[in-house]
C-alpha cells in the first residue's frame, strides 16, 4: 500500500508558510531589546528567529512538490493545518523563554507559550519581576496574536486568496465572516484590534503616568495591559498582576477593554456599520449580561454575608471585577490566588467555576463554552418545553439573533450541545486527574475550569513544582479549549492513520 | 534614627514574616503590626503626600502604602538590570483594607534599608554568539533562495498567462 504523501505535503507547505509569516514577529522583541541595549535578549530572539525561519522553509520545501493545489484541499486538511501550526509555533516561541534562564524546563516554557497563545494567562516563569523588557513584550505579543489567531495573522498576509483559507480559519475556532472573502475578514479583525490597541494603550498610558509610573514604564505597561485585556489573556508585566497598580481607574479601564474584547468580531463589525440594535438583540450579548448579572449577584450576596467584603467599593473591585474577569476568560486577578482558596468559600468558588466554563463570545478572543452556545442550548430547551406544553398541533419555529436571524434547528442545537459536552468531559477528566494528584475537589475544579476555559485565574495549584503529567494535561486542555476540539481530533486521527499506513507498508 | 530604633525594637518583638505566610494566614495577621524584609520593585508610585511601593521577598509580592518622605531612602529598584534595595518594613497588615477598596496591603510605619541594590550584568555565553551567527547565516541563505524561487515561480505564472 502506498502512503498518500500529498496530504502531509499540503499540511507541511501551509504550516511552513504560516510559520514563516509568524517569524517576522520575532523582530519586534529584538527591536525592544536593542532599544534597551540588552544584547543578551537580542541574541535569544535572533537565535529563535533563525530557528523559526529554518524550520518554516524546511517545511515549505518538503511540502512544495508533494502538495495538492490549494483548491483541492479538503476540510480535514484545513483543520490539520490550523492545529499543526499551533503546535509548531508553540515549540518555536518557547525557545526565548528557555534561553532567558527564567524557565526551569522546556516543558515550562511550552506551558507559558500555550498559555499565551490560548489567551489563558497562567505562567510558570520564575522571578517575573526581573525578566527583560523584550521577554515581557514577547509574552504579551503572543497573547495578543493568539487572541486574534495565528492563522488569522497568516491569512491576512497571504498573497493569493484561496478556497483553503476559509478551512484554515475555521480550524482555528472562528467561523464568522465579516466580508465575503476570508482574507478581507482576517484583515478586518486586525484593523478592529489595532484601532482599539491605539485607543486602549493611550488611555492606560495616561492613567499609568497619573498613578506614578514614569512615562516609559507607563507606555510599556499600557501596551502590555491592553494586549492582555483585549485578548482576554490575563498576563501582566509584574508578579502581582493588576494588584501592582493600586488604582481603581486603571483597573476599570482594563475591565472595559476586556469586556469589549470578549465580544464577537461580528458584533464589532456590525457596530462599525452603524447597526447599533445588534448590541441589544444579539443572543451572545444578552446571554453574557444575564449570566454576568446572576453570577455577580450570587457572589456579592455570598461574600457580603460571610463578612469578607462589606463595602460596596470592595465588593466591586474584589468580587465583581474577578467574576467578570473569569466570565470573559481574561484572568486578571485583583485578589491573590491563595485568597480564593481561603476566603471565597464553596459557593464563591462554584460561581467562579461556572463563569469560567461559560466563557465569552464565539469568534472573539475569549475562551470557554461560549455565550452563543449557552444561549442556543437554553433557547432550545425552552423551545422544547414550550412545544410540549402547547401540544403537537401547534407548530412554532424557534429563532435566535446573532448578526442576523437564524432558525434554531436540531442540527444547530446538536452542534452547540456537542461542543458544550466536550468541554464538560475535558473539565471532568481534568478535575479527576488533579484531585488524584492530592488537591481538594473545589481547588481542582477552579484550576481545571481556568485552563479549560482559557481563563488564567489560579487558586495556587499551577506552579513550576507541580507534577509534569499535570502540566502536560493542562497544556492539552488549553490547546483543546482554544481550538474547540474538532481540528485537534482531526490532527490526531490523521497522525494515527499515517502511523497505521507506515506499519502496513513496512 | 527614630524609625531605625523602632524597627530594631520591633525586630525583637515580632520576627520577620514572609509575604506568602502573611497572605496564607491573613486572618491571623489582620490589623496587626507585622515586619517583612523584601526587595523594592520597579518604582515608587506617588499618590499626593503618600506613595505605594511594591515589594517582593521571593515567596510573594505585596503593596506597601507609606508617607512619601519614607521612600526617599530608596535608591535602587528591582527590574531586569537591577537588584532593588532590600528594605525592612514594619506596618499594619490588612487582608481587606477599608481605605484601598478591599486590597491586601501593609500601611508602613517604618522603613529601613537593609541592603543596597546593585546593577546586574548579563554575561553572554560564547556558544550563544556562535550558534546565533551560524543560525543567522543559514536562515539568511535559505530566505534568499526561497525568495528567488518565489520570484521565478511568479515570472513563470505570468509567462504562462501571457
Amino acid at each position: 500500500m502506498k502512503i498518500d504523501t500529498s496530504n502531509w505535503g499540503s499540511v507541511c507547505y501551509y504550516t511552513g508558510t504560516s510559520a514563516l509569516i509568524f517569524s517576522a514577529l520575532f523582530t519586534l522583541p529584538i527591536a525592544v531589546a536593542l532599544l534597551y541595549g540588552d544584547w543578551s535578549s537580542a541574541l535569544d530572539f535572533t537565535l529563535s528567529l533563525s530557528t523559526s525561519v529554518i524550520l518554516s522553509i524546511g517545511l515549505i520545501r518538503y511540502g512544495e512538490h508533494k502538495r495538492k493545489s490549494a483548491q483541492g484541499l479538503s476540510w480535514r486538511h484545513g483543520l490539520v493545518v490550523a492545529s499543526f501550526t499551533w503546535i509548531l509555533l508553540t515549540l518555536i516561541s518557547a525557545i526565548p523563554y528557555s534561553l532567558s534562564g527564567h524557565s526551569l524546563s522546556y516543558l515550562d516554557s511550552i506551558f507559558d507559550v500555550m498559555s499565551g497563545f490560548t489567551t489563558t494567562g497562567v505562567f510558570m516563569l520564575q522571578d517575573l519581576d526581573h525578566i527583560s523588557q523584550a521577554l515581557n513584550f514577547w509574552r504579551h505579543l503572543l497573547t495578543f496574536v493568539g487572541g486574534q489567531g495565528m492563522i488569522v495573522l497568516a491569512i491576512s498576509f497571504f498573497v493569493k486568496e484561496s478556497g483553503s483559507a476559509y478551512k484554515f480559519y475555521v480550524g482555528e475556532g472562528k467561523d464568522v465572516t465579516l466580508v465575503p472573502n476570508v482574507k478581507g475578514t482576517a484583515q478586518w479583525i486586525w484593523k478592529i484590534s489595532l484601532v482599539y490597541l491605539i485607543i486602549g494603550t493611550s488611555l492606560l498610558w495616561i492613567q499609568g503616568m497619573r498613578i506614578g509610573l514614569n512615562p516609559v514604564n507607563s507606555l510599556f505597561h499600557g501596551i502590555y495591559i491592553f494586549m492582555s485585556a483585549w485578548s482576554t489573556g490575563g498576563f501582566a508585566p509584574n508578579y502581582q498582576n493588576v494588584l501592582f497598580y493600586h488604582d481603581f481607574l486603571f483597573e476599570t479601564i482594563g475591565l472595559v477593554i476586556f469586556i469589549i474584547g470578549s465580544f464577537n468580531f461580528g458584533l464589532h463589525f456590525a457596530l462599525i456599520q452603524g447597526k447599533y440594535k445588534e448590541f441589544r438583540k444579539n443572543i451572545e450579548v444578552v446571554s453574557f449580561f444575564v449570566s454576568s448579572f446572576i453570577l455577580s449577584v450570587l457572589a456579592v450576596i455570598y461574600l457580603n454575608n460571610t463578612g469578607m467584603y462589606t463595602r460596596s467599593i470592595s465588593l466591586f473591585r474584589r468580587v465583581v471585577y474577578n467574576l467578570l474577569s473569569a466570565h470573559t476568560t481574561t484572568g486578571f486577578g485583583s485578589v491573590y490566588a491563595q485568597q480564593f482558596a481561603s476566603d471565597w468559600g464553596g459557593l464563591g468558588i462554584t460561581v467562579m467555576v461556572v463563569a469560567m466554563l461559560i466563557g465569552g463570545s464565539a469568534c472573539s478572543t475569549a475562551g470557554g463554552i461560549k455565550g452563543l452556545r449557552i444561549g442556543i442550548i437554553f433557547k432550545g430547551i425552552f423551545n422544547d418545553i414550550q412545544k410540549l406544553m402547547r401540544g403537537e398541533r401547534t407548530m412554532r419555529i424557534a429563532k435566535y439573533h446573532h448578526i442576523q436571524d437564524h432558525v434554531l434547528d436540531d442540527a444547530t442545537f446538536r452542534s452547540a450541545s456537542s461542543i458544550a459536552i466536550m468541554y464538560i468531559l475535558l473539565f471532568t477528566v481534568g478535575v479527576i486527574l488533579t484531585t488524584l494528584s492530592g488537591y481538594s475537589l473545589l481547588e481542582s475544579s477552579f484550576e481545571v475550569a481556568s485552563v479549560t476555559g482559557n481563563v488564567g485565574l489560579s487558586i495556587g495549584i499551577i506552579q513550576a513544582t507541580m507534577p509534569s503529567y499535570l502540566k502536560i494535561f493542562y497544556i492539552l486542555a488549553m490547546y483543546l479549549g482554544r481550538l474547540e476540539f474538532i481540528s485537534v481530533f482531526v490532527l490526531i486521527g490523521m497522525l494515527f492513520k499515517g502511523v497505521k499506513q507506515w506499519f502496513q507498508r513496512y | 534614627m527614630v524609625s531605625t530604633i523602632l524597627s530594631l525594637l520591633l525586630a525583637f518583638q515580632s520576627p520577620i514574616i514572609s509575604i506568602n505566610q502573611l497572605i496564607l494566614e491573613s486572618h491571623d495577621y489582620d490589623k496587626k503590626t507585622v515586619m517583612i524584609e523584601a526587595e523594592v520593585i520597579l518604582e515608587v508610585l506617588e499618590r499626593g503626600d503618600h506613595a505605594w511601593i511594591n515589594v517582593n521577598d521571593g515567596t510573594n509580592a505585596i503593596g506597601v502604602y507609606l508617607p512619601i518622605e519614607m521612600t526617599e531612602e530608596i535608591k535602587v529598584f528591582g527590574d531586569y538590570n537591577h537588584r532593588g534595595d532590600i528594605v525592612l518594613i514594619s506596618g499594619v497588615f490588612s487582608r481587606n483594607c477599608d481605605e484601598h477598596g478591599g486590597e491586601i496591603d501593609i500601611h508602613a510605619t517604618s522603613l529601613k534599608i537593609v541592603e543596597r541594590g546593585y546593577v546586574v550584568t548579563h554575561e553572554i555565553a560564547m556558544w550563544k554568539w556562535i550558534v546565533t551567527m551560524f543560525g543567522v547565516s543559514i536562515s539568511s541563505l535559505l530566505l534568499m533562495s526561497h525568495r528567488r524561487r518565489k520570484t521565478k515561480a511568479v515570472k513563470r505564472e505570468i509567462r504562462e498567462f501571457l
